[in-house]
């Protein structure tokens, strides 16, 4: 097998040009994103992130009563603060040696799940979504947006949106029909979170051992129903 | 709109006294965001309802948010600037997160959000406070984090942190002469903090009287009342009637619920659409509205020192009107005894005398 030589493109004139994001919206945290492009090589040739808030979570907690740590852990994110206080009496469970009643460890999950759904219709629709509705595309790339004008969206007889067009028009911050919905549909799996863990974002009912939440009838009645809406 | 199309009641509604009002948040105090992302779950009002013009009688509100923002890096920050230059006139200053001690950061900081353009450093949070707060109609501080300091606040913290109106003082007051308006909660309910916005947009349309604040600058009809007492459980405790473990409906002081002496609407109100809470589904209440949060509820997990008086204080009354109404329970859970088949009437039912001398002749 012969050797091949690849040869270079031509590397022209390096120049450098500073892109910063800081802050990054439509996330949680506070994160700046800093970098030096080369346009003409179509290369990134420096990037770093920021990180401007420092809280100190892993000093406060330090001399803590364990038993408290997932009511504190929690408050480590906004979004996900219920992934924390679980995982931290997931933790505590382990530490103590106490295993959790099966009821309760089908209401965490249930809980969790209920979360997954809020956490990807929020971030997929309202959050990532912007960064392709209509007012976006067209404000950035203009030729993308004279082209979704003309392709038709598949499984249209499904969701009723005709063109590509037609849902980034949807997506549109507030004003959009498919951004409305979401932040309708986020908040009935809110409600099934809070059935099962009392609150959004930072739950109430979890504890080392098991959950608070009274299981009854009307409790897996009312997280049905609502099930049911989003399928 | 054409005003011959508007709803009836957008005609007659007497027009806001300010066309646009701005809200400019800042997340960049020492917090989540969990409050920004609470307020989406509001649907009294929601925040599409505020933003998309659906309440009468508003003015137009435009909403710069971090976290639900269009706009990315400087096109976000030009609404701070704009703000500052006055260019954006009237704006409620939202602020959220505690805000850390920058005396003790030395060549450091602990919270910044953009770049100082001359500079290239970072501009702190406590700069931006500085330079817009006097500029704001009102302030609002969103989540326990911002009013009072909350869990970063913690005994042994290393930021120094506090409250907003810890930093600006207690006394401060915006050049609307409106005080800092703190609504606590970690994260805050998503209704109290919508209505507290739809409250004070009323204000700045004209169309409402100064919002009544208490001492801890939070409105009153929010958190003038007690968890416990408006605990769905309270009635437990009355019986001394308590829950010794996890999943009882019975009242939670003993596994380490402070309700009594919490200020604190949400069993009342429920966490959204009427679900959910804390004691009233089962959470203890560890305080998380209250100046004391965290370190005055701690250990969350022992029972209250002062919960342990009052319990025993109640436990003979609360004993014996358990076992009378016990009684009373079980006389009312039978129907009267002259409910029956059998062939006669013992309802007590008399026939009149007239009716008897008629049939007799």
């Amino acid at each position: 097998m012969s050797t091949t030589t690849v040869t270079q493109a031509p590397v022209k004139p390096r120049t450098l040009v500073d892109m910063n994001w800081d802050p990054i919206t439509r996330i949680v945290g506070s994160l700046g994103i800093y970098t030096k492009i080369d346009f003409a090589n179509r290369e990134v040739a420096e990037c770093y992130s920021t990180s401007s808030i420092f809280r100190g979570y892993s000093i406060f907690m330090k001399g803590k009563d364990p038993r408290d740590a997932h009511f504190i852990t929690s408050r480590i994110c906004g979004i996900c603060g219920d992934n924390h206080a679980t995982c931290a009496t997931y933790a505590q469970n382990m530490a103590f040696g106490v295993r959790p009643p099966a009821i309760a460890e089908w209401i965490v999950n249930l809980g969790e799940a209920a979360e997954y759904m809020f956490d990807h219709n929020i971030f997929q629709d309202n959050l990532v979504g912007v960064d392709f509705c209509e007012q976006m595309v067209k404000e950035t790339n203009p030729s993308v947006w004279e082209k979704a004008k003309t392709t038709e969206a598949p499984h249209a007889a499904d969701h009723g949106y005709r063109t590509i067009a037609d849902i980034m028009t949807a997506l549109n911050p507030f004003s959009g029909e498919f951004y409305r919905e979401t932040l309708h549909v986020s908040r009935y799996t809110r409600e099934m979170f809070c059935l099962m863990e009392g609150r959004h974002v930072h739950p109430s009912t979890l504890y080392p051992g098991g959950v608070g939440t009274v299981p009854t009838i009307q409790l897996f009645t009312d997280y049905l129903v609502r099930l049911m809406r989003y399928c | 709109m054409a005003a011959a199309n508007a709803p009836y009641g957008r005609v007659t509604q007497r027009p806001p006294a300010v066309k646009d009002v701005h809200i400019v948040w800042i997340t960049a105090g020492l917090g989540c965001d969990g409050d920004s992302v609470s307020i989406t779950a509001a649907t009294q009002p929601s925040v599409e309802d505020v933003v998309m013009g659906a309440i009468p009688g508003l003015p137009n509100v435009h909403l710069h948010n971090p976290v639900l923002a269009y706009e990315v890096g400087d096109d976000f920050m030009k609404y701070y600037y704009q703000a500052e230059q006055g260019l954006i006139d009237p704006f409620v200053l939202v602020v959220e997160g505690s805000i850390p001690n920058e005396n003790l950061s030395g060549d450091g900081y602990w919270a910044a959000v953009g770049t100082d353009a001359l500079s290239g450093q970072p501009i702190k949070t406590t700069e931006w406070i500085d330079r817009l707060a006097p500029k704001a109609l009102a302030v609002v501080a969103i989540g326990t984090c911002a009013t009072y300091g909350g869990i970063h606040a913690m005994e042994g913290n290393p930021t120094g942190c506090m409250g907003l109106a810890d930093y600006l003082g207690w006394d401060w007051k915006s050049k609307a002469g409106i005080p800092i308006v703190n609504v606590p909660g970690c994260p805050v309910q998503p209704d109290n903090f919508m209505e507290t916005v739809l409250y004070l947009l009323y204000v700045a349309a004209g169309l409402a009287p100064m919002i009544p604040l208490d001492e801890a600058g939070r409105p009153t009809w929010l958190f003038a009342k007690t968890v416990h007492e408006g605990c769905d459980r309270g009635s437990y405790y009355e019986e001394a009637d308590f829950a010794g473990e996890y999943g009882s409906p019975k009242c939670l002081v003993k596994l380490g619920c402070w309700g009594p002496v919490v200020n604190c609407n949400v069993p009342k109100r429920g966490w959204m659409a009427g679900l959910g809470g804390c004691p009233n589904v089962g959470g203890i209440c560890i305080g998380c509205t209250m100046p004391g949060f965290p370190d005055k509820f701690m250990p969350f997990m022992d029972e209250p020192p002062g919960s342990k008086i009052s319990s025993s204080m109640i436990g003979v009354y609360g004993a014996a009107v358990r076992a009378l109404r016990g009684i009373t329970n079980a006389t009312v859970n039978k129907e009267p005894k002259w409910r029956h088949n059998r062939p006669e009437l013992t309802t007590g039912y008399k026939a009149a005398p007239l009716q008897v001398k008629e049939r007799a002749s």
